[in-house]
C-alpha cells in the first residue's frame, strides 16, 4: 500500500468561469431559467431538424385546425403548421435579440469605457448624448428608426441595437471611473502603459461583470421590442413567422381557434420570463455583497 | 430647494434641444429619400418636386433645421402629408385620450404596489411574499398585448361585462366612459405596477433595516405607525424617482396599448402616420412624447427634492 502519510493534498482550485458556474449551479431559480434558455436556443438552433413542416408550408385542408394529429399546436388561418412557425420565430426572436444587444453592448461599453477612462470634455460628450438617447422612451426611439428606415429584419435590428446603447454606456462608465481612482493604474501610467493596453488589460475587465448582468437582461426586452413591433405591424415582415405577428395574425380568429394566440402568448412568456430570472440570478452572483451573505 | 429645482430646470434645456437635433437629423440624414418613401416606386418627377418643396427638402440642411427649430419654439410642428392638417391640432385631438389612459394607468398602480410591495417586505418569504414575487416575474414578463388580448377574452367575451375596444360615446355619463376605460388601464397598468411594486419592496426592506426603526420600535410606537410614518416615508423616496422613468415606459406603452383597443389617442396617431410615411406627423408625434417624458422626469426630479427633507433644506 502506498504510504500517503507524506503526501501533501494540493488545494481544489477552480478557474473564474467554473466558479461561476458552480455559484450558478447552486442557484436554484437561476440555474433552472438556464436549463430554459439553452432548451429554446436549441429549438432555435435545430428547427429545421425538429419542425414537422417549412414555416411558410400552406396546407388549406389544416386551416386554423386544433392542435393534435398532424399538427401538434394545431394551424393558422392559412393552413401552415403552428408549431414550426412557433420554432421559425424562435430564431427569429433570439437572433434579433442577440445581435441587436450584442452590437449595443459592444457599442455602449466601449463608449461608457471611453467615458470614465479620459474623464472630461470626452465624457461629457458621450454622456450627454446618450441621456438624449435616454430621453426617449424605448419603444419609441425604435418606432422613429423603423419609419425612417423601412421595414425590415435588419432595420429592427439597428433600431433596438440603438435603443440599447445608452444603458450599456452608463453601466459600463460607472465601474470604469471607479477603476481609474485606483493606485495601480497610476502606477501602470507611470510605468509608460498605453491606453489601449490600459483600457483592454485593466478597464474592460472590470465593467465586464455589470455588462453581462445588463447583457442578460436587455435580451429579454430585445425579444419584447421586436415582439411588440411585430405586432404593431411594423417588425419582422410577413410571412417570415415572429412570436408577435403570430399573436397578431392568431387575434382576428381567437374566438373560433384560441391555440395560435395561446401557445404563442405562453413561448413568449416563457422565454422572456426565463431570461428575466437568468438575469436576475446573474445580478445576485456577481454582486460581492450577495456572495458574501450567502 | 429653489436653487435646485432652478438647476434641474435649466439641466433639460439642453436635452430638449438634443432630443430636437437627434429628431431632425434622423429624419434627413439617414440614407434614403423620404420623397421616394412616400411615393412609391416610378413616381412623377415634377410631382416629387412639389412635395420637396411642400415639405422643405429643397433648402439647405441647416436652413432646414434653423427653420423647424424657430416652428418647434412657437409649438408649431409642421403640417400632416395626409390630412394637411398641422399636427399640433392632431396632437391636440388625440392627447387627451392618451392622457386618460397615462393618468388611470399611473393611479391604479400606485394605488396597489405601494400597499403590496410593504406587504411582501414585511412577510418576507412567507407566502404574500412569494406570491408578490411570483407577480412580479409575471408581470414583467409578458408583454403589454398579450396582457390585452386575455383581458379581452376574459372581461369582454367570456363574461360580457366590458367593451372589448372604442370609446365611450359622445356625451355618456361618467360610469359608461370609466367602462371603457377599465381594460387598456388595468393592461396598461401591470407593467408599471410591478417595478414600483419590487422598487418599494426593496426599498421596504433596507429602509426597515436602519436603526431608527428599530429606536422607534423599542421607544414602544405601535408598528402599524411605524410602517406608515417612518418606513413608508422614507421608502418611498427612490419610488418617486423611478416614476419619472416609468412614465416613459407608459408613453411606450400606449402605442401598444391603443392599437389592442382601438383608441384614437399620441399612439394612433404615431402608428398611422408610420403606415402612411408622414414624415412631419411622425417627427411631430415623436418630439411631442419624448418632450412629455422630459418633463415627467423633471416633474419626478422636483418631487424628490421636495419630499426629501435632506435635500428640501439644501
Amino acid at each position: 500500500m502506498p504510504d500517503t502519510s507524506t503526501r501533501t493534498r494540493r488545494p481544489f482550485r477552480t478557474t473564474a468561469l467554473g466558479a461561476f458556474l458552480l455559484r450558478l449551479f447552486r442557484h436554484r431559480v437561476g440555474f433552472a431559467a438556464a436549463i430554459v434558455v439553452l432548451l429554446i436556443t436549441l429549438a432555435a438552433v435545430f428547427a429545421p431538424l425538429i419542425a414537422q413542416y417549412p414555416p411558410n408550408d400552406i396546407d388549406a385542408d389544416a386551416r386554423l385546425a386544433n392542435p393534435g394529429g398532424s399538427h401538434w399546436f394545431g394551424a393558422d388561418s392559412l393552413g401552415r403548421d403552428l408549431f414550426s412557425r412557433l420554432l421559425y420565430g424562435a430564431r427569429i426572436s433570439l437572433l434579433v435579440g442577440l445581435v441587436s444587444v450584442s452590437l449595443s453592448a459592444v457599442i455602449g461599453t466601449l463608449l461608457g469605457v471611453i467615458a470614465g477612462y479620459y474623464s472630461g470634455w470626452r465624457d461629457n460628450a458621450v454622456m450627454r448624448f446618450m441621456d438624449v438617447l435616454f430621453a426617449y422612451p424605448a419603444i419609441l426611439l425604435a418606432l422613429l428608426m423603423i419609419a425612417v428606415l423601412g421595414q425590415s429584419t435588419s432595420n429592427v435590428i439597428i433600431a433596438i441595437t440603438i435603443v440599447f446603447i445608452p444603458g450599456f454606456a452608463r453601466v459600463a462608465r460607472a465601474p470604469a471611473l471607479s477603476v481609474m481612482t485606483q493606485p495601480y493604474i497610476e502606477v501602470l501610467r507611470c510605468a509608460g502603459a498605453s491606453d489601449r493596453r490600459m483600457i483592454l488589460r485593466h478597464v474592460v475587465p472590470n465593467v465586464l461583470a455589470p455588462v453581462l448582468v445588463q447583457f442578460t437582461v436587455n435580451l429579454s426586452y430585445a425579444i419584447l421590442i421586436e415582439a411588440s413591433l411585430s405586432y404593431l405591424g411594423v417588425g419582422i415582415k410577413p410571412p417570415n413567422p415572429s412570436w408577435g405577428n403570430i399573436i397578431s395574425d392568431g387575434q382576428q380568429f381567437m374566438l373560433v381557434s384560441p391555440g395560435q394566440v395561446a401557445f404563442a402568448s405562453a413561448v413568449l412568456l416563457i422565454t422572456i420570463g426565463a431570461f428575466n430570472l437568468l438575469g436576475d440570478a446573474l445580478r445576485d452572483i456577481t454582486d460581492p455583497r450577495e456572495r458574501r451573505s450567502s | 430647494m429653489v436653487t435646485l429645482i432652478v438647476r434641474r430646470l435649466l439641466g433639460m434645456i439642453p436635452i430638449i434641444l438634443g432630443v430636437a437635433v437627434v429628431t431632425f437629423f434622423l429624419v434627413r440624414v439617414v440614407p434614403g429619400d423620404p420623397v421616394g418613401e412616400i411615393l412609391g416606386e416610378n413616381y412623377d418627377p415634377a410631382v416629387a418636386a412639389d412635395l420637396r418643396e411642400k415639405l422643405g427638402l429643397d433648402a439647405p440642411l441647416a436652413t432646414q433645421f434653423w427653420e423647424w427649430l424657430r416652428d418647434l419654439a412657437t409649438g408649431n410642428l409642421g403640417t400632416s402629408i395626409r390630412s394637411e392638417l398641422p399636427v399640433t391640432t392632431e396632437i391636440a385631438t388625440a392627447f387627451p385620450y392618451t392622457l386618460k389612459l397615462s393618468v388611470g394607468a399611473l393611479t391604479l398602480a400606485m394605488i396597489f404596489a405601494i400597499p403590496l410591495g410593504v406587504l411582501a417586505a414585511r412577510r418576507r418569504d412567507k407566502p404574500a411574499d412569494l406570491l408578490a414575487r411570483a407577480f412580479a416575474v409575471v408581470g414583467i414578463s409578458v408583454p403589454t398585448f398579450v396582457v390585452g388580448i386575455l383581458l379581452i377574452l376574459l372581461f369582454a367575451v367570456q363574461l360580457q361585462v366590458l367593451p372589448s375596444s372604442g370609446v365611450a360615446p359622445e356625451g355618456s355619463g361618467i360610469v359608461e366612459q370609466l367602462r371603457y376605460l377599465c381594460l387598456p388601464v388595468v393592461t396598461l397598468s401591470i407593467a408599471m405596477m410591478v417595478v414600483t411594486l419590487k422598487m418599494t419592496r426593496s426599498s421596504y426592506l433596507e429602509v426597515a433595516k436602519q436603526d431608527f426603526i428599530r429606536t422607534a420600535l423599542a421607544k414602544g410606537v405601535r408598528r402599524r405607525r411605524v410602517t406608515t410614518h417612518h418606513a413608508l416615508r422614507t421608502a418611498l423616496l427612490p419610488v418617486v424617482t423611478s416614476v419619472g422613468i416609468e412614465i416613459g415606459y407608459l408613453l411606450g406603452g400606449t402605442v401598444v396599448v391603443e392599437t389592442v383597443f382601438s383608441q384614437p389617442g399620441v399612439g394612433s396617431l404615431l402608428l398611422r402616420a408610420i403606415g402612411q410615411r408622414d414624415y412631419p406627423m411622425v417627427t411631430g408625434t415623436v418630439m411631442f412624447l419624448a418632450l412629455v417624458f422630459v418633463l415627467a422626469n423633471l416633474l419626478s426630479d422636483v418631487l424628490y427634492i421636495v419630499v426629501d427633507p435632506r435635500l428640501r433644506r439644501a
